[in-house]
């Protein structure tokens, strides 16, 4: 009886034992990915059962999990900036807050990276950050917090969205069906459990979390009362993928570089895609993987030159550029066979003052540093009908500075740009939904016209296209409610301004030329102004009423539908387009917004000086006692006490670096291969390129710096260096004359030693 | 071990100077066909022979890299020692004292050897472990120049035509 109790309670044990992952068994030698023909598990660890209509997404935690330590792995470097337990190493590129309305480009990072601010600083819950920027995450991280009802967060919405797991399909996918930009679509729904189910295309998922009350949970399934609007997340599994005991093959591999590009893309802006070449690493048939290794603990090898020191791992060491690269006589030669190279007349001292990547990495050097666009902060990859990429943050490379090793490197560089409350000289950047309220009517001048234009479109005009023209460029309104430059057209001289109508590359104005001094209106007239007045009425009646001021009369459409005329007080020659506000005609958009619009038309920035002192004086009488600040183009604009804007320097101001790794170039093609004069001359772009400071403000106020002064070089020194090099080749003829000369004398010298020699020997016979 | 040998070859020289001046003196004079070239030549040579011991030494025996302002000033002075030597040798060739002539060789093999060091360097023939050795010669020439321009400079300012 005692033994069968033993028995059983032995047997009981084993069953309730967590099973152990053998994934993390020592490896066996076997070289292969397995065949990933796996059950599915939901977040409760349930099966899932894909015909089910109440089937849940795929928790990576319950099904990757179950073999692999899924909480190793989500403490690893993709997941782990916010834990604060991991040396921040080499700074990296950070996450940037951007908003166009506000010209906000702010970097952020939790790693605490020079530079860079805390998002807790700047008052970004993990809700906050995962949903600005878990569109280039693979989960985990703030995604996946510890406690989901967020208290101090009123407004995260766990409980709704669920938690967004590391994403192991983000990156071992390799399905040709994994779809970033589906990932993106349900992060922007707030569908943060279902985004891996989707994105990996084992399911379509359908509903939006953001639209559901937030007393909803998964366990509640579809709303009953709508299925139009609040549509709760649900997904299809597409069952074709399942074998009859419900297991998809999970196409599992390494990670393909398809994958890591998705959020590890850095190209030039407005490159064309054929002309930019990858890495040479790539070419040669490497894999990101192949050099970017892990083990379960997926602390990715960054591979820069003093991780090994920063991790205190060698191995880590050897998959740096000198790992590789450099010989290593106890190894035999380098890591993976890579070629060693020759440096032919590289003096020893440029491999201490510089690192690998300075002549091998990145875009060549010019006389000013090329902008370029990156997959996390321009938002790159993802595709659909809206354009997802920005134009901001402003990011440009090569610019080239002293490492944290104080070896100089390139790197890619950012000028903040923020509105800050300035308080005993410290800065408080304010986020953009603070600043919205304020912005409206001010930075928002694109959006005004576009409104107006947007609004007088949907009269389908059969007469034309409705664009704005002023100071001879033509306007469009653009899908995102603003205005794109068209620069291939040009308005011809005298033709109509203002909001016109566009056919046949003729201008004409939206309403026929008219006699407003006429006692009564052409009924075909009347009718066309009544339609644009009703066009153009807004939602809010505290916009005012929309109106057409003509020679001496202003003419709005009454509530009867009737066209009401009234006398203006000021004569036009043209017709202008504007709102009654407070019995007062106003143009529709006032003239600051169209100088802005004008003057920022096919440039990076998008706003002017004049917004900006509007700006901070709406922002002051907002709260009389702080002091509103604009961090951008190098420099702090404020207003002064007699109301004039102000600049200043600031360390807020200075951009923020980091350092270039990809894409590396060939041999042939590094800086200096072929001449030491590309770094060694009185303008070499690498030492006296300058870096202009980009961002989202027009004016004249903008800091330049040239690269010695970035790297704290001496600029004489180099100058006076690199000119030494003019004069170089001459220089070595003269050596190599000299040495001849000497030689010859020499030899001259021995042959008569010789002959004495030889006489003393015949004498001395 | 550089380092001393860097101060020895400073104190031969000093006293290879003092003898090589009484051994050139005890022979009579050195051969100088154009004694007006010949004292410029030494002046050039002495000096910049001066500003190349006191760039390169002081930066190898404070253990620093010749970089700066230093490396232009060493790599200028480089040229007039050179030119200066090679013109130098063949005006001196034919000099009669023994002591003398055992200096200007020592002078002329270690400024061939410097020479030659440095040009070769600004070739693209050696990698990095090459420029290393290249140096190490340019260095060890360097001495042997330090001795023989020492001992040389004084009987050679003092030098007139024969």
């Amino acid at each position: 009886m005692r033994a069968s109790i033993v028995l059983l309670t032995i047997g009981a044990a084993g069953l309730l034992a967590v099973p152990r992952g053998f994934a993390d068994e020592p490896w066996d030698g076997g070289r292969t990915v397995p065949v990933h023909r796996i059950p599915l598990n939901d977040c409760e660890g349930e099966g899932i059962v894909p015909c089910m209509r109440s089937a849940k997404p795929v928790s990576m935690s319950k099904t990757c999990g179950t073999c692999h330590d899924y909480a190793k792995i989500s403490a690893g470097w993709h997941f782990n900036s916010s834990s604060g337990k991991v040396p921040a190493g080499r700074p990296g590129e950070p996450w940037v807050l951007v908003d166009g309305l506000t010209g906000t480009q702010l970097p952020l990072s939790y790693r605490g990276w020079a530079g860079t601010w805390n998002p807790a600083a700047v008052g970004m819950t993990p809700w906050d950050f995962t949903k600005q920027f878990a569109r280039h995450m693979p989960g985990g991280d703030t995604g996946e917090p510890a406690d989901v009802f967020s208290p101090g967060d009123s407004h995260a919405r766990w409980t709704v969205s669920g938690k967004l797991e590391a994403n192991c399909f983000a990156c071992h996918n390799g399905s040709h069906a994994q779809d970033h930009s589906e990932w993106v679509r349900q992060i922007g729904r707030e569908n943060f459990a279902w985004a891996a189910t989707a994105a990996s295309g084992l399911g379509e998922v359908g509903g939006m979390a953001s639209r559901v009350k937030s007393t909803w949970t998964m366990n509640d399934g579809p709303n009953p009362d709508d299925s139009e609007y609040a549509v709760p997340p649900y997904v299809k599994y597409m069952m074709a993928q399942f074998d009859s005991k419900n297991r998809p093959v999970l196409q599992i591999e390494r990670p393909p570089d398809q994958n890591c590009l998705n959020c590890h893309s850095v190209s030039p802006a407005h490159a064309e895609k054929k002309d930019v070449d990858a890495d040479v690493h790539s070419r040669a048939g490497f894999k990101c993987v192949d050099c970017h290794r892990n083990n379960i603990s997926h602390a990715i090898v960054r591979g820069y030159e003093t991780e090994a020191a920063d991790r205190k791992d060698a191995s880590v060491g050897d998959f740096s550029c000198r790992g590789c690269h450099i010989e290593d006589p106890a190894k035999g030669g380098g890591r993976l066979g890579a070629p060693h190279p020759k440096h032919g007349g590289l003096p020893p001292v440029h491999f201490e003052k510089l690192s690998c990547t300075a002549c091998h990495s990145g875009l060549m050097p010019g006389a000013t540093p090329t902008d370029v666009r990156a997959s996390r902060a321009n938002r790159l990859g993802i595709h659909g009908r809206a354009l997802w990429f920005t134009d901001a943050p402003f990011i440009q490379e090569p610019v080239f500075a002293k490492g944290s090793d104080g070896k100089i490197a390139p790197h890619r560089v950012m000028w903040p740009a923020f509105w800050a409350r300035r308080a005993a000289g410290k800065l408080t950047p304010m986020r953009p939904d603070e600043l919205e309220k304020s912005a409206k009517g001010i930075l928002d001048a694109g959006h005004q016209i576009g409104t107006v234009l947007k609004a007088i479109a949907q009269l389908g005009d059969e007469l034309g296209e409705v664009v704005f023209v002023a100071s001879g460029k033509l306007f469009r309104a653009n899908t995102d409610g603003e205005v794109d430059l068209d620069a291939k057209f040009t308005p011809p001289a005298g033709s109509a301004s203002g909001f016109v109508l566009l056919k046949d590359g003729k201008l004409s104005p939206l309403v026929s030329d008219f006699d407003a001094a006429a006692a009564q209106l052409e009924p075909a007239v009347e009718t066309r102004l009544l339609d644009l007045l009703q066009a153009l009425a807004p939602d809010d009646s505290a916009v005012g009423a929309p109106a057409l001021a003509r020679g001496k009369k202003i003419y709005t459409r009454s509530d009867d539908g009737s066209l009401t005329t009234s006398d203006s007080p000021e004569a036009r020659a043209a017709s202008v387009w504007g709102r009654m506000v407070n019995e007062k005609f106003q143009p529709i958009v006032p003239d600051f917004a169209v100088r802005a619009v004008v003057e920022t038309a096919g440039t990076q920035q998008s706003f002017i000086e004049e917004q900006l002192v509007a700006m901070l004086q709406a922002l002051a009488a907002t709260d009389k006692s702080a002091e509103f600040v604009y961090v951008g183009r190098g420099y702090v604009f404020a207003l002064g006490k007699d109301g004039k804007l102000t600049t200043s320097s600031d360390p807020a101001a200075e951009p923020v670096f980091w350092p270039v790794g990809h894409n590396v170039r060939s041999a042939v093609a590094s800086l200096g291969a072929k001449a030491c004069t590309e770094c060694h001359s009185t303008d070499a772009a690498m030492l006296f390129g300058r870096v202009v400071a980009g961002g989202p403000l027009k004016t004249k106020t903008v800091a330049v710096k040239t690269m010695v002064d970035i790297s704290k070089l001496d600029g004489t020194y180099n100058k006076l260096f690199g000119f030494t090099f003019t004069m170089r080749p001459l220089f070595k003829m003269m050596l190599w004359g000299c040495g001849g000369l000497m030689a010859a004398v020499l030899g001259v010298g021995v042959l008569g030693g010789l002959q004495r020699f030889a006489r003393y020997l015949g004498r001395k016979d | 071990m550089f380092k001393i040998l860097a101060v020895l070859s400073i104190v031969v020289g000093a006293l290879s100077a003092k003898s090589g001046s009484g051994s050139c003196s005890s022979s009579g004079k050195a051969a100088v066909r154009f004694p007006a070239l010949d004292k410029f030549f030494t002046l050039v040579m002495g000096l910049s022979l001066a500003v190349l011991t006191l760039t390169g030494f002081y930066a190898v025996l404070l253990g620093h890299h010749l970089t700066g302002y230093l490396l232009i000033c060493h790599t200028g002075c480089g040229g007039a020692f050179a030119g200066s030597l090679a013109l130098l040798a063949l005006l001196r060739a034919e000099a009669e004292s023994c002591g003398c002539k055992c200096l200007l060789w020592t002078l002329v093999i270690g400024g061939l050897g410097v020479t030659l060091t440095a040009v070769v360097m600004m070739q693209p023939w050696f990698g990095p472990h090459g420029q290393e050795m290249l140096v190490e010669l340019h260095r060890y020439s360097s001495l042997l120049a330090v001795v023989g321009g020492l001992g040389c400079c004084g009987p050679l300012l003092r030098a007139k035509s024969a």
